[in-house]
C-alpha cells in the first residue's frame, strides 16, 4: 500500500484533470462576468436607465427605450409562445398514442436547436415583406376594420420570431415536467370520474407546475438574449414604443449594433446594455428557482 | 399545510405584481424623461417613420433625426444597415424611405417604377489606416493607383517601394497590409470601388464596381456598415480601410491624402476640398423622377479633368447621398396620409434647415441649387393622388 | 366524455398548426432558393466564389468555415465537458453540488450577442497579442501558420463556440452519467476500483448518450450566428492559414441578408438558410438515432 503505484498515479492524475477542467470552464466565465462588470457598471449611470437612445456623439443617450423593447417583445411573444409550447408539451406527454405525436416530436426536437437566424429569414418573408399574403393572393386581411397585410419592419413580426424559438423550448420542458407525474396519481384522478381533460389540467399540472414555471423562465431567459431573429424583423429603433407595427428597439440588438461600431459613447452603452441583459437573466433564473424550491418544499 | 401553500401563492403573486408595478412605473417616469416640448403629447400622437439605408449617412441623418424629433412630434427611425440594404429594403417595400450612396442601379429602378431620388448630403470615402508606428497627425499618401493595387492584392506589405517612395517612414514597416472591406451591400463601396475602377484599368475589369464585390486581395477582413470598418481598423494593427469621412475624424482614425487626378497634387480630405470638387463640376442633374443611375460626382469631376489641370485642392472621392422614396407614397404598407405628409415634410427639412448638422458632422451641404431640384422632386410626392 | 373531446380537437389543431408551420418554413426557404439551386444546381454546395456583380455564388467555403468552427469547438469542449460531467456528479461533493452545477448553468445563461461583444471586444485583441502573434512567431516554418493575424477568424470563433456550447454537452452527458443504474457503479467500487476506472467503466456505459450530445452541441455550434458574425472576419473564401478569417452559414446571413440587392445574391441567402434548415433535420434525425437506443437500452435494464 506504501509503495508508488501506477494505478493510484491514474487516478491522481485523473481526477485532477477533472478539477482542472473545471477551472479551465470557469475561466471565460469569471472572464465575460468581470468585464461585463467593471466596464458596465462604468457605463451605467441614472441617465442611461432612463433616456432613450442618441445618436453618438450627443451625450445623455441611455438604453431606456431598449429595455422598454426588450420587456415588450419577451412579453407578446411569451402570449404567444407559452400557450401553444404549453399544449404541445402536453399533447407529447399525455397523448403520447396519438398518431401525430412522433411528428410533432420530431419537428420540435428539430426546432428546439434550430439556428435563429433562419426563423428570421423565415418571419421577413411571410410577414415583413408579405409573402403569406401574397400565397393566398390577397394584399391584405381585414377583420372588420381592423387589416393587416405585410408589416415591415414591426414588433409584432419580432414578437412572432421569438415566440417560434421559444415553443420548442417550453413544448420540451413542459413534456418532461409532465412525464414525471407519477401514474398512480392520473389514475386516482381518472378512477374518480375526472375527464381526462380536467386529470390534465388540474391534476397533472399543478403536480407539475414548478418545472412547467421553470420551462417558462429559461425560454423567457433564452428569447430575452436572441438577437438575430431581430435583425431581420424588427431592425430596431431609438424611440419609445408607439405601436405593434412600428419598428422597436430591443438589448440584444443595440448590443450587436453598438458593439461593432467604432464609437467609444455606444460601446459604452453595449457594455452596460449587457450588464442588464445578463443580471436581469441570473434574477429571473435564481431568483425562481428560489421560490420554487421552497414551494417543493411541502 | 393547506395554509402553508396558500401563502406562498400569496407570496409569488406579491413579488410577481410588485415587479410588474415597478416596471409600470419605470417606464412611465422615464417616458416622462423625454425631449422637451414633446411632454405633452402622449405616445399614440407621435408619427413613426421608418427608413433605412447608407451608414456612409448614418451619422448625418440620426443626429437631424434627434434634432427633428426635439421639434415636432415626428420620429424618424433610422436604421443604419447599409447602402444595399436601403436600396433592397426599399424595393420591397418594408421601409418608408431608403438611403444610399449609390443611386438605384437602373434595372431595379425600372423596376419600382416611379422612385424619386433626392440627394441630401455630400460625404466623401477616405482612406483609413492603422499602424502603429507611425504617428497620428502624419497623413500618409496615396495615389489611387496604389490605393487600388493594395485592394487587388498587387502591393501586399506596407513597406512596398511604391508606398515608400511617396511615405519614407513606412521605410521599415515589413508587415502583411491586411485590407478592410465592407462585408454589408454598400454604397460606400460603390463610391469607392467606382473610384478604383477609374483610376485602375485592372480594377475596372477584374472586379468592377457595385454595392458588392468580390474582393481579391488575400488578407482581408469584412466589417459590418462604415462602423464596422471603421471599428475594425482602429484595432487591428497594420489594416487598410475605406469610411466616410466622418466615421474617420469622429474617432481619430488617421486617413491619407489623396492625389488629385486634375493637378497631381496631394489632397486632404477637408469640408473645403470636397466641396471644391462639387462645386468644379457644372452639375447637369436628371430630374428627381428620371433614372440616376449615370450619376457620378467622381465620373464627372475625372471626365473634366482630363481636360482641366487647374482644379485644385479637390478631393476625388465625393459623392452624394440620396433618398428614395415612392412617388405614389400609398404602395407602401403601412402608410397613411398623415404618415407621407410627415415624410415629405421631414425630407423637405431635411434639405434645408437639416443641412446645419451636415458641416459639424464633417459632411458638405447641398449646393442651393441641388436643393432647389430636391424640393421640386418633393413636391411630386402623392398619397393616393392627392399632392402633400 | 365531451369536454375530453374539445380538448383533444384543440391539441391537434394546434399540433397541425405548428407542424404546418414548420412546412411552411421548408416550403418558403426552398422557394427562395429554387432559382439559385436551378442555375447551378449542385456545384452551389461544391464550388467557391461570391461575386454579386459577375452574379457568381458558391458556398462550399461556407460550410467548411461552419464545419471546421464547429470541430475545434467539439475538440475543445467535449473533452473538458466529459470531465467536468464527472467531477459533477461523482467528485464533488453533496453540498457544493448545486452550486458547481448552476456555475456550469451560467455558462448557458450569457446570451450569444455579450459572447460576441466579449469576444470582439477583449478576447480577439487579447489572443491577437499573447496567443497568436507568440505561436507564429515560434512556428512560423510551417506554412499553416504564415498570414497576417488579426485576432479574428475561424480559430477565435471555434474557441468561443467552445465555451457556448461546453454547458450544453456537459448538461447531457450528466444526465446520461444519472441514468446509469447503480448497481454497476456499486459492482465496480466493491470490486475495488478507483475513480479513474469507475469514470471509464461509466463513460464507455453511455458511450451513445455521448455521441448524442456530441451532435447536439455540435447543432447548436452549427447554428450559431450572432457571436460568430461579430469575429469571423467575412472572408468569402477558403481559410488559407489557421489565423484567417472566414466565414460561416448562419454568420454570412446576418451580415449580407438585408442588404443583398442583386436578386440572384439574395436568393443565395435564402439557399444557405435552407442548407441550414436541411442540416439541423439531418442532426436531429442522427442524434435521435443515437440517444434513443441508448435510453431504450438502459430503461431496459431494471434495477
Amino acid at each position: 500500500m506504501k509503495m508508488f503505484s501506477l494505478k493510484k498515479f491514474y487516478n491522481l492524475a485523473f481526477i485532477s484533470i477533472c478539477v482542472i477542467a473545471f477551472i479551465l470552464a470557469m475561466i471565460p466565465l469569471a472572464w465575460i462576468l468581470i468585464e461585463v462588470i467593471i466596464r458596465g457598471i462604468s457605463a451605467l449611470s441614472i441617465e442611461l436607465l432612463i433616456n432613450t437612445a442618441n445618436p453618438p456623439g450627443i451625450p445623455g443617450g441611455g438604453i431606456a427605450n431598449y429595455i422598454q423593447g426588450t420587456i415588450i417583445l419577451v412579453g407578446l411573444a411569451s402570449l404567444i409562445g407559452f400557450p401553444v409550447g404549453l399544449l404541445l408539451g402536453i399533447f407529447l406527454s399525455e397523448y403520447k398514442e396519438h398518431k401525430l405525436a412522433p411528428y410533432v416530436r420530431f419537428f420540435v426536437e428539430v426546432f428546439a436547436e434550430f439556428p435563429a437566424i433562419v426563423i428570421g429569414i423565415f418571419i421577413y418573408v411571410i410577414l415583413v415583406r408579405g409573402d403569406i399574403f401574397k400565397l393566398f393572393g390577397v394584399e391584405k386581411v381585414c377583420i372588420g376594420g381592423f387589416c393587416i397585410g405585410a408589416t415591415g419592419f414591426a414588433a409584432i413580426a419580432g414578437a412572432i420570431s421569438l415566440a417560434l424559438l421559444m415553443i420548442p423550448i417550453v413544448a420540451k420542458s413542459v413534456e418532461e415536467s409532465l412525464s414525471l407525474v407519477p401514474i398512480s396519481i392520473k389514475e386516482a384522478a381518472l378512477s374518480l370520474g375526472m375527464s381526462r381533460w380536467k386529470s390534465v389540467f388540474i391534476i397533472s399540472i399543478s403536480y407539475a407546475r414548478s418545472g412547467i414555471l421553470l420551462a417558462y423562465i429559461l425560454a423567457l431567459s433564452r428569447i430575452a438574449g436572441e438577437a438575430a431573429p431581430l435583425l431581420l424583423t424588427v431592425l430596431g429603433s431609438f424611440y419609445w414604443f408607439t405601436g405593434l407595427f412600428d419598428r422597436i428597439g430591443a438589448l440584444p440588438l443595440a448590443i450587436f449594433t453598438y458593439g461593432i461600431s467604432p464609437f467609444e459613447d455606444l460601446k459604452a452603452q453595449a457594455w452596460a446594455a449587457s450588464l442588464l441583459l445578463i443580471l436581469a437573466i441570473l434574477i429571473l433564473n435564481i431568483g425562481l428557482k428560489i421560490i420554487i424550491k421552497r414551494k417543493f418544499a411541502w | 399545510m393547506k395554509r402553508k401553500g396558500i401563502s406562498r401563492i400569496v407570496l409569488v403573486s406579491i413579488i410577481v405584481a410588485v415587479i410588474i408595478a415597478a416596471g409600470v412605473a419605470y417606464v412611465f417616469v422615464a417616458s416622462n424623461q423625454n425631449q422637451g416640448t414633446n411632454q405633452g403629447t402622449t405616445p399614440t400622437q407621435k408619427i413613426r417613420i421608418s427608413g433605412a439605408g447608407s451608414t456612409f449617412v448614418a451619422y448625418f441623418m440620426q443626429t437631424a433625426a434627434y434634432h427633428y424629433a426635439q421639434k415636432y412630434p415626428v420620429e424618424v427611425d433610422y436604421a443604419s444597415i447599409g447602402s444595399g440594404g436601403g436600396i433592397k429594403q426599399f424595393m420591397e417595400k418594408t421601409v418608408d424611405f431608403g438611403a444610399s450612396d449609390a443611386p438605384l442601379p437602373r434595372s431595379q429602378w425600372e423596376k419600382a417604377g416611379d422612385a424619386l431620388h433626392i440627394p441630401v448630403v455630400i460625404g466623401a470615402v477616405v482612406v483609413v489606416y492603422n499602424i502603429p508606428e507611425i504617428p497620428s497627425n502624419i497623413r500618409l499618401k496615396f495615389t489611387g493607383q496604389i490605393v487600388a493595387d493594395i485592394y487587388l492584392g498587387k502591393i501586399t506589405k506596407w513597406n512596398d517601394p511604391a508606398l515608400v517612395s511617396l511615405n519614407p517612414q513606412l521605410a521599415n514597416i515589413d508587415k502583411p497590409i491586411t485590407v478592410v472591406h465592407r462585408s454589408d451591400g454598400s454604397g460606400t463601396t460603390y463610391v469607392f470601388t467606382q473610384y478604383l475602377s477609374v483610376v485602375s484599368q485592372e480594377w475596372a475589369e477584374k472586379v468592377g464596381y457595385s454595392t458588392s464585390v468580390n474582393w481579391p486581395a488575400p488578407n482581408k477582413i469584412g466589417g459590418r456598415g462604415n462602423e464596422g470598418v471603421a471599428g475594425v481598423v482602429q484595432k487591428t494593427p497594420y489594416t487598410i480601410g475605406y469610411v466616410e469621412f466622418t466615421y474617420a475624424v469622429k474617432n481619430n482614425i488617421p486617413y491619407g491624402m489623396l492625389d488629385n487626378p486634375s493637378t497631381g497634387e496631394f489632397v486632404e480630405p477637408t469640408i473645403q476640398t470636397i466641396a471644391k470638387t462639387v462645386d468644379y463640376i457644372a452639375l447637369t442633374l436628371p430630374r428627381g423622377d428620371e433614372d440616376w443611375s449615370e450619376v457620378s460626382i467622381i465620373v464627372s469631376f475625372f471626365e473634366l479633368a482630363k481636360t482641366n489641370k487647374n482644379l485644385s485642392g479637390a478631393f476625388p472621392v465625393v459623392s452624394f447621398v440620396y433618398v428614395f422614396i415612392y412617388k405614389e407614397l400609398s404602395k407602401v404598407p403601412g402608410m397613411t396620409k398623415e404618415k407621407a405628409k410627415a415624410l415629405v415634410e421631414f425630407l423637405r427639412w431635411l434639405v434645408k434647415d437639416g443641412q446645419q448638422y451636415a458641416e459639424p458632422l464633417y459632411y458638405v451641404p447641398l449646393p442651393q441649387s441641388v436643393t432647389n431640384l430636391a424640393l421640386e422632386t418633393l413636391s411630386m410626392a402623392k398619397f393616393q393622388g392627392s399632392n402633400l | 366524455m365531451k369536454g375530453d373531446k374539445v380538448f383533444l380537437y384543440i391539441l391537434i389543431f394546434v399540433s397541425l398548426l405548428f407542424i404546418l408551420t414548420v412546412f411552411l418554413l421548408g416550403l418558403e426557404l426552398y422557394r427562395g432558393s429554387e432559382n439559385v439551386f436551378r442555375i447551378f444546381g449542385i456545384n452551389f454546395v461544391l464550388t467557391s466564389g461570391w461575386d454579386p456583380v459577375k452574379n457568381i455564388f458558391g458556398i462550399a467555403p461556407l460550410i467548411l468555415g461552419s464545419f471546421i468552427t464547429c470541430l475545434i469547438a467539439l475538440i475543445i469542449a467535449v473533452p473538458l465537458s466529459l470531465f467536468i460531467a464527472y467531477f459533477l456528479n461523482e467528485l464533488t461533493p453533496y453540498q457544493l453540488k448545486p452550486y458547481f452545477s448552476s456555475l456550469i448553468e451560467l455558462l448557458a445563461a450569457v446570451p450569444s450577442v455579450v459572447y460576441g461583444l466579449w469576444a470582439l471586444l477583449v478576447l480577439a485583441p487579447f489572443l491577437r497579442d499573447n496567443v497568436y502573434l507568440p505561436l507564429q512567431r515560434a512556428l512560423s516554418f510551417i506554412p499553416f501558420f504564415q498570414g497576417a493575424v488579426t485576432g479574428y477568424g475561424i480559430l477565435t470563433a471555434g474557441i468561443v463556440l467552445s465555451i457556448m456550447i461546453l454547458p450544453t454537452i456537459t448538461s447531457i452527458t450528466r444526465e446520461a452519467l444519472g441514468l446509469v443504474p447503480s448497481p454497476i457503479k456499486e459492482a465496480a467500487i466493491s470490486l475495488g476500483a478507483m475513480q479513474y476506472q469507475v469514470a471509464l467503466l461509466l463513460f464507455k456505459y453511455i458511450k451513445l448518450a455521448i455521441i448524442g450530445a456530441i451532435i447536439l452541441g455540435f447543432a447548436r455550434a452549427f447554428g450559431e450566428a450572432m457571436a460568430v458574425a461579430m469575429i469571423i472576419g467575412g472572408k468569402h473564401d477558403f481559410p488559407s492559414h489557421i489565423f484567417d478569417t472566414g466565414y460561416t452559414l448562419p454568420s454570412i446571413i446576418v451580415n449580407e441578408f438585408t442588404e443583398a440587392v442583386n436578386p440572384l445574391h439574395y436568393d443565395s441567402l435564402v439557399a444557405v438558410g435552407f442548407v441550414l434548415f436541411l442540416i439541423a433535420l439531418a442532426n436531429i434525425v442522427v442524434a435521435r438515432l443515437i440517444i434513443y437506443r441508448t435510453t431504450r437500452f438502459m430503461k431496459g435494464v431494471v434495477v
